[in-house]
């Protein structure tokens, strides 16, 4: 599907009370990162789960958020988007706060939803359009065909009018993408969006999340998989309630880093065309297997 | 048969009756679908009984005549509670339940606490706890088109993003939609479908007719806008049946329709179970 080259982020003013329509628009700042974070603290109840953190992400960029369990990396993601407000520190997306975008998309872990509501794709991804639609206004033909070409470039067009509980799971988060694409969104979040599906749909996913790369969207995902993150992701921000490392995959991927996250039990090993492969040593009984 | 159909047709009060019954059952399912969506059963339930003491002031002020004034102090009080149960659970750290059960315990007890002080026995009270649709007026009729009307209109003009919340709140809240405001529209049409159903099915039955007729299109449905139609349907006709098995059995109304809602709920079941069963076996 074509999109505009760049599509000016919204203000919170042209979204009062009760989402007015988009008329009112403010441009991205031209030098500003697409993404900048400046000494985010962020959690819950008064307790940070992530402190400190600072990066910054040019557009267009794929971000792979690394880290053992409890790190922060939803957290970090929900705060990216304005679900959680930062406890301090300060979120610059395109020099504007999360909160004055509409240009985001966030895909929650997927058993976050209600599966069984009765919904068809198609109802499903002109959700994204809501806001570009205006209050007490009806999809038009041009949301229509917007929301085709969404299913489409994800392969479900054949499905559009289908209810959605029969997806499978590789098919629930090519849904989201459409749906992010039909939102027109500059920047996406998948927050662990591989987490219970098999290793053959690991990669299909993956290599949808490239071709976003296409259509000039910057991509920030949290996963467990470092080999995967290394693979696929222009830069890694490895979290443990603070940076532990934050680059390219060969200045995150070393062992020393990787042993204040982790603890001794990872190994990099080089595989073929300068990938890496992450061997934890802990579940092959201390032996480091032939990258 | 015709005859059959057409002689309760001769009493004004049958007439209003099914009027009304007709109108409820469509109110009730088309709230009750996101009633059902939502999770929020126990929230209905707990409106149909917080009002209790809303009716009593009512009929302590004005007495057992003004039937008016029992309806806005039961709106009033049902409008109220339903603001105060979304309050209490997303200002304090009590989950959504517990504080929509507290409100609800609270005001129920308050309701019979102030009954109790009454002297001798009300029609027009009972009425209001067990329903009895052949009593409505002209007037109620004409509360009930209004009310329900722009409770139908507010619905369709905020569907799109009453859907959103309802689905995916995390989408509605990224894509700016406020979800606080739409969460407490909800409550406050939950509580004015209550008010203008009491004196169909009363306060016990409320519950009935909020969730069946939704819940029976959601299992014969797959798209929204087909549940409510068909839910829409389902209530009306309910409605209808009911107050010709209340005609010529002499059963009492509310109960009556609420049996029948129920009747198409369980047809519905056992027609997707058989369905899927059949189905299933073909495929093996």
């Amino acid at each position: 599907m074509t999109r505009p080259k760049s599509v000016p982020c919204p203000t919170r003013r042209s979204l009062k009370v009760w989402n007015r329509p988009l008329s009112e628009r403010v441009p991205h700042e031209p030098a500003a990162a697409a993404v900048s974070v400046h000494n985010l603290s962020a959690g819950y109840a008064q307790v940070p789960v992530i402190s400190n953190v600072s990066f910054e992400l040019q557009a267009n960029e794929r971000l792979a958020v690394v880290g053992p369990n409890g790190a922060g990396k939803s957290t970090l993601l929900k705060a990216l988007v304005g679900l959680l407000d930062p406890m301090s520190g300060e979120i610059r997306i395109h020099g504007h706060g999360p909160c004055q975008h509409i240009c985001i998309s966030y895909v929650p872990q997927r058993n976050t939803l209600d599966w069984h509501f009765p919904i068809t794709l198609s109802d499903f991804v002109m959700m994204g359009r809501a806001q570009r639609i205006g209050p007490f206004r009806r999809a038009r033909s041009h949301d229509r065909k917007v929301v085709h070409d969404a299913l489409s470039s994800v392969e479900l067009g054949m499905l559009a009018h289908h209810q959605i509980e029969f997806l499978s799971g590789g098919q629930q988060q090519r849904l989201f993408i459409a749906r992010a694409l039909a939102q027109e969104a500059e920047l996406i979040l998948f927050d662990e969006p591989l987490v219970g599906l098999d290793v053959h749909t690991h990669h299909e996913v993956l290599e949808l999340i490239s071709t976003l790369h296409q259509k000039q969207v910057t991509v920030i995902m949290s996963l467990h998989d470092l080999t995967l993150a290394a693979a696929h992701f222009d830069k890694l921000l490895l979290l443990k309630g603070e940076v532990m490392g934050f680059g390219s995959p060969q200045e995150v991927l070393v062992e020393a880093v990787l042993r204040k996250a982790y603890g001794s039990c990872l190994h990099v090993v080089p595989g073929k065309d300068g990938a890496f492969v992450v061997h934890d040593t802990a579940c092959s009984g201390g032996e480091i297997p032939n990258a | 048969m015709l005859e059959w159909l057409i002689a309760p047709l001769d009493y004004a009060f049958m007439v209003r009756g099914i009027l009304a019954a007709v109108a409820v059952g469509i109110l009730c399912s088309t709230v009750g679908a996101f009633v059902v969506l939502r999770g929020m059963t126990f929230i209905g339930d707990a409106l149909a009984h917080a009002i209790l003491p809303g009716l009593a002031v009512g009929f302590l002020t004005a007495g057992e005549g003004n039937r008016d004034s029992l309806f806005w102090w039961a709106l009033a009080t049902a409008i109220v509670t339903s603001l105060g149960m979304g309050w209490i659970s997303e200002r304090t750290r009590f989950r959504e339940d517990a504080a929509i059960g507290i409100v609800f315990a609270g005001m129920f007890a308050l309701g019979i606490a102030l009954i109790s002080t009454v002297r001798g026995f009300s029609v027009d009270l009972v009425h209001f706890l067990f329903g009895n649709v052949l009593g409505v007026s002209n007037h109620d009729l004409v509360l009930i088109a209004s009310f329900g009307g722009t409770v139908l209109l507010i619905l369709a003009l905020f569907y799109k993003e009453l859907v959103i919340v309802s689905f995916d709140i995390t989408l509605a809240r990224t894509l700016r939609i406020r979800a606080g405001f739409y969460r407490y529209l909800l409550f406050v049409l939950i509580a004015i479908t209550v008010v203008l159903s009491l004196q169909t099915v009363g306060i016990g039955l409320m519950l009935a007719m909020l969730v069946t007729p939704a819940s029976t299109a959601h299992l014969l449905t797959k798209r929204l806008p087909s549940m409510l139609l068909l839910g829409s349907l389902l209530g009306a006709l309910s409605g209808i049946i009911g107050l010709y098995l209340s005609f010529y059995f002499g059963v009492a109304s509310g109960a009556a329709i609420v049996l029948v809602s129920i009747a198409f709920f369980l047809i519905a079941l056992a027609a997707t179970t058989v369905g899927g069963f059949v189905r299933r076996t073909r495929n093996a």
